[in-house]
């Protein structure tokens, strides 16, 4: 951590050692209470874009932090069962962090096609490094849109959930290992489709029932964000998922 | 994997001061068959070891927590140790590329890094190690697109307008303007021929008449001017 980033008050970090740091407002002891507290605005905009930064980078390395830890508990754990849904939890906090590696612009927004092909191609990987029986060709058609931050990070949980209902269904039963994301803007809305070659839905299946967390949160999510989720059969085999998101969740917040 | 026969003799130290991270690295860099030959945790122990151990990688995080950080580090080890140095950090500001073009970096990965992108980072890196002057042109334009990518530089649109401010560049002909735009969408010269249906020299032409009418020598110095005015 840079000597900035001491100034931000974390219970793990040392104090502040006088000596070495240039004395700065915000390095006074706050009280337990006021840490708590989201300092008001700064009006300085210069200070208040450095400290934007600040937080950024602190988010990014805490994150880096979390990916690290799980990549060296995956390597210590043999047990197949355990270690694929280790590797679900791993990739979760994973497109999560790759999102936090755009910095929003002044709108809040990133690019929507730079954060898909970052969590693709980071699923890509994982499942290429992690376990080899489950590799994939990914295939990328992303039209360049926009998305808020925080939705981006959303929108990502649900498509590491749409890779991995293909990882686990598709590619074990499919002899085409390929997997396609397209983004696209259709009659003024967003469409995240992932298709795949696999057999296909089974009949009467229905993404909302059943116990499994996957699915299920990938639909309410979907809907949270003034969007839906949608199942079908490809034309010539294997399903498609289709993402609607609102277009205009693009447009500055 | 052919990483693997490429690199099966580099030896790479890392400097990072977060332990679970340095750990992460080295697993990553020796599953790519790299041999990873020491952590190093503090900027002062790396001096001793580079004459000891005489690395070809060295993957230095920017914050050390220390009296200096690894820009200043790598600056410290290129008087006497070259070898290729990759930065690895949450860093992803305009500043830190102009702190980063003052030495001669090969590569940049933006943390939280994903698995491919340390990877590429690391492959194109020792790639570039014998540091002609066009590989260290070729490496910081790689370094602005990560950082670029990353949205820390301003974004093609914004660019798009602060380019037309730049002295000389309001002078740019049609086609020399679909040129400074494909260069600045991360697109190399070869590329650029064949996008717009010319040939590569023409390119070379354009290019070397957009450098005279802002008064720059390089790609990378023309993206310097844009970037930082």
């Amino acid at each position: 951590m840079s000597v900035g980033d001491r100034s931000a008050p974390s219970p793990s970090a040392e104090p502040p050692s006088p000596s070495a740091e240039p004395p700065s407002p915000s390095a006074e002891p706050r009280s337990e209470v006021e840490q708590l507290i989201e300092p008001e605005a700064d009006a300085d905009p210069v200070g208040g874009e450095a400290a934007l930064r600040r937080a950024r980078h602190q988010i990014r390395n805490e994150l880096q932090l979390l990916t690290s830890l799980h990549a060296l508990h995956i390597r210590r754990v043999d047990d197949p069962r355990a270690r694929r849904e280790l590797v679900r939890c791993y990739r979760r906090i994973g497109v999560v962090s790759v999102v936090h590696q755009l910095s929003a612009d002044d709108g809040g927004t990133v690019s929507a096609d730079a954060c898909l092909s970052t969590v693709a191609e980071f699923i890509e990987a994982s499942a290429r490094s992690l376990d080899d029986s489950r590799r994939f060709e990914l295939e990328l058609d992303l039209e360049p849109l926009r998305w808020r931050h925080d939705h981006a990070t959303r929108v990502a949980l649900i498509v590491d959930e749409l890779f991995a209902n293909a990882i686990d269904h598709a590619l074990p039963h499919g002899t085409n290992p390929t997997l396609v994301l397209q983004l696209a803007a259709i009659d003024g809305r967003t469409c995240l489709r992932l298709r795949d070659f696999g057999p296909g839905l089974p009949e009467h299946f229905d993404p909302i029932a059943g116990d499994t967390l996957g699915l299920p949160m990938a639909h309410a999510v979907a809907q949270q964000l003034g969007g839906s989720l949608e199942l079908a059969r490809a034309p010539g085999g294997g399903t498609i998922a289709s993402l609607w998101l609102p277009l205009d969740q693009g447009a500055p917040a | 994997m052919s990483a693997e026969a490429k690199h099966n003799r580099a030896r790479a130290i890392i400097v990072e001061d977060e332990w679970i991270v340095a750990r992460d690295l080295q697993h990553i860099l020796e599953e790519i068959g790299l041999e990873v030959v020491r952590l190093v945790r503090r900027p002062a122990e790396l001096a001793a070891l580079l004459e000891e151990l005489k690395p070809d990688l060295l993957v230095l995080d920017i914050d050390l927590d220390a009296e200096i950080d690894g820009i200043e580090l790598a600056e410290q080890v290129q008087r006497t140790h070259p070898c290729a140095v990759l930065f690895v950090s949450a860093h992803a500001e305009p500043e830190t590329l102009a702190r980063v073009r003052r030495v001669d970096a090969h590569g940049f990965v933006v943390k939280p890094f994903a698995r491919p992108q340390l990877e590429a980072a690391v492959e194109v890196a020792l790639a570039r190690v014998d540091r002609t002057a066009d590989h260290a042109q070729a490496a910081l334009r790689e370094i602005a697109r990560v950082l670029a990518d990353a949205g820390a530089l301003p974004n093609s649109e914004r660019r798009n307008r602060n380019w037309r401010q730049v002295p000389g560049l309001d002078e740019l002909s049609p086609r020399e303007i679909q040129v400074l735009e494909a260069l600045l969408a991360h697109r190399r010269p070869p590329q650029i021929a064949e996008d717009l249906g010319i040939s590569p020299h023409t390119v070379r032409n354009h290019l070397k008449s957009i450098y005279a009418k802002c008064g720059v020598r390089s790609q990378a110095e023309l993206l310097q001017l844009i970037v930082e005015g």
